[in-house]
């Protein structure tokens, strides 16, 4: 229940940056947005919302397996999608990142699909699994060093005025986002791997997903949905300079 | 590794502008662009514009170059009047101002 909390703010949070996110795509038509919002989106209120329709009304049901790898499926799409989002905005002109991000997105599209194909019984964790949680991992984990390795340089280029410090906040918050979903992820993996699945994670375990929660939908909810009062700590936004 | 295009359109008619060769006009903008944390691979052509504007007049002075706020403001003209905005609409700071834009 504890647990349920964080998950429960990363779902809203997810469905409304999500959301906007979308929109904003269906006018600009740019990679980037669209990204992000399947990132949002799949990974937060889309693959929580079929994972849990699954554990609430299909639970010991044949339609269990399908709901289990189907709520899987989208969040691996939602991963590869972080991973994308990072090759395509941070490492564009780099041929290892677009390596990377093609690596993790077909291994985990293979996967996720795959599991439609071989049904996992949802108690089960075989090697597949330990790969796609490794991968996950490896995708949010590397969006978030990105992010916060880009803030690094653009929090100095705002201090002499040559960047936005908003867009630069954004960075961060977006950094802190993946790595409080990174951590989180890391322990749900390894109480996971340590309990077997379907076990009741223990207390503490709760207790740190539920915060990693709280605070990637705060950091994400202030990146993309900044209210107006902390927009204001930032003062008026620097002329255009490409941020 | 391959310059950005905002950054091949400002050293080519830097070199067009003034007495600096080809390497000289390179290099002092590398260095300008360094100063603020930029590099030459990456910067849009917004950003190259705000250097051209506010950091790449000393620079010139000190090499000596004559007229240079004029030279500045024509560098600036050409680089704002150019078919990059593409590329600029993908820096990571052009994308996040657009995901945070309401």
């Amino acid at each position: 229940m504890l647990a349920l909390f964080g998950i429960g703010c990363f779902f809203v949070v997810g469905l409304l940056v999500g959301v906007r996110l979308l929109a904003l795509w269906c006018r600009t038509r740019q990679l980037p947005e669209l990204l992000a919002a399947v990132a949002m989106l799949g990974i937060g209120p889309l693959g929580t919302c079929v994972l849990g329709t699954g554990y609430l009304l299909f639970h010991d049901t044949s339609l269990m397996p399908l709901f289990h790898a189907a709520g899987l499926a989208i969040q691996g799409v939602g991963f590869s999608a972080i991973a994308c989002f990072a090759w395509r905005v941070f490492r564009p002109n780099d041929r290892w990142a677009v390596a990377l991000a093609a690596i993790i997105s077909l291994v985990l599209l293979v996967d996720g699909f795959g599991m439609f194909v071989v049904l996992t019984p949802a108690g089960e964790f075989a090697l597949r699994n330990h790969v796609s949680m490794s991968l996950k991992i490896l995708a949010i984990g590397w969006g978030a060093f990105e992010s916060l390795l880009y803030w690094r340089v653009s929090n100095r280029r705002a201090a002499i005025g040559f960047a936005d410090p908003l867009v630069s906040a954004s960075f961060l918050m977006w950094g802190i986002g993946l790595a409080s979903g990174t951590l989180g992820l890391a322990v749900v993996y390894a109480t996971i791997a340590w309990i077997g699945p379907g076990a009741v994670l223990s207390p503490p375990s709760q207790l740190f997903i539920s915060c990693f929660g709280v605070v990637a939908a705060a950091a994400f909810y202030l990146g993309f949905l900044p209210p107006r009062a902390y927009r204001r700590r930032f003062g008026a936004r620097a002329p255009a300079a490409g941020g | 590794m391959a310059n950005s295009p905002a950054f091949e359109l400002a050293a080519a008619e830097l070199e067009r502008l003034t007495d600096l060769d080809r390497l000289e006009s390179r290099g002092t903008l590398r260095l300008a662009l360094k100063e603020v944390l930029f590099e030459s691979r990456s910067v849009d052509v917004a950003q190259m514009t705000k250097i051209v504007e506010r950091i790449l007049p000393r620079a010139l002075a000190a090499r000596g170059v004559g007229d240079h706020d004029s030279i500045c403001e024509r560098l600036a003209i050409a680089l704002k009047s150019s078919d990059l905005s593409s590329s600029a609409a993908q820096s990571p700071d052009a994308v996040f101002d657009r995901l945070i834009r309401r």
